[in-house]
């Protein structure tokens, strides 16, 4: 119920300026400890999901619980709390676009040999590959970045 | 003897010089828009009319559903803050300038599985706040409102905050 009355409250506030009002709480949750990293690990998939060789993580963000539950939801993978492991990593992309807490996110890409050897070059769903792609050095890292129809906004290359 | 008498012995005491009537009003409930509370606060204040000052506390509550999936805890953020403030100025226009403390407590959101997903300062914690602005009080009662500059401080973090406040006084 109070939920509810704060959902109106909020609508009703929006009416006068809800990017104002958005950024005003943002701001006001920053100080107050509302903030946190969470990452979603790709590599590691359960229900036939597909697994991905990398780990997207998102630092201070409000929408850190949400983000966890997409990760789960939406592509069966591994969330957490705290920045992606760093093992293995060959690369990342810095994801340019804006977010309206402020967070910034981060795609981490991963030498998966080790999971291949270990699991088969097979072990996706339906029989299929593991990894559908899977890069193997920087460059290959450089070249996903670049990728428009991967990141709409823009990516910059990035070391861990 | 006849005539009239000396004035100073037929006049009535003079008026006594004109001073400010005294406060009656030293009791002040009032809510505020942001402020030393951060997104609001709903607070008493006692005024010490001899003093020039007031005294305050404060509670704010809000919970949001950070995430929308069933199951998931919400965000939660209470704060107590109390000021001491002196009140410059004439009869009921006052420039205010406090300092005083904002008791925080962040209650981190947690998602469906119940992870809880801590940020650096979340929990409890301690802000040092000051007030500097224009407050207007009702020395014989009524409504009371104001507004002013209300950053907070706390561990490496300033905050350039203000707040607008509205209320009545009794």
């Amino acid at each position: 119920m109070a939920s509810r009355a704060w959902s109106l409250m909020a609508l009703a506030l929006c009416a006068g300026g809800c990017a104002t009002l958005g950024s005003i709480a943002v701001e006001a949750g920053d100080f107050a400890g509302a903030k946190a990293d969470a990452h979603c690990d790709r590599r590691y998939v359960t229900d036939g999901g597909q697994p991905a060789a990398f780990c997207q993580e998102v630092v201070a963000t409000v929408a850190a619980a949400e983000f966890a539950d997409d990760c789960r939801a939406k592509h069966q993978a591994t969330a957490a709390p705290g920045l992606c492991p760093r093992e293995h990593i060959i690369a990342g992309c810095k994801l340019l676009e804006k977010h309206d807490d402020d967070s910034v996110a981060w795609d981490w890409y991963y030498d998966v040999a080790e999971i291949v050897a270990e699991a088969g070059a097979f072990a996706g769903p339906d029989g299929g590959p593991t990894f559908e792609s899977r890069p193997r050095s920087m460059k290959d890292v450089a070249a996903t970045c670049a990728d428009v129809t991967r990141y709409e906004e823009g990516a910059q290359l990035a070391q861990p | 003897m006849t005539g009239t008498p000396p004035a100073a012995e037929t006049a009535e005491a003079p008026a006594p010089t004109a001073t400010p009537t005294e406060r009656t009003a030293s009791n002040v409930v009032f809510a505020e828009a942001l402020g030393v509370g951060l997104l609001y606060s709903v607070n008493y204040e006692r005024i010490v009319d001899k003093w020039n000052i007031g005294l305050r506390g404060g509670v704010s509550y809000f919970t949001y559903a950070v995430s929308s999936y069933g199951s998931s805890g919400n965000l939660t953020l209470v704060t107590f803050p109390v000021v001491a403030s002196y009140y410059f100025g004439w009869r009921s226009h006052h420039l205010q300038v406090g300092l005083g403390a904002t008791l925080l407590y962040t209650g981190v959101a947690t998602d469906s599985q119940g992870t809880k997903f801590d940020g650096e300062r979340s929990g409890a914690g301690l802000a040092a706040t000051g007030v500097v602005g224009y407050r207007f009080i009702p020395r014989d009662g009524g409504i009371s409102f104001g507004v002013g500059f209300t950053p907070l401080v706390r561990t490496s973090r300033f905050l350039p905050w203000g707040g607008a406040n509205v209320g009545y006084a009794f």
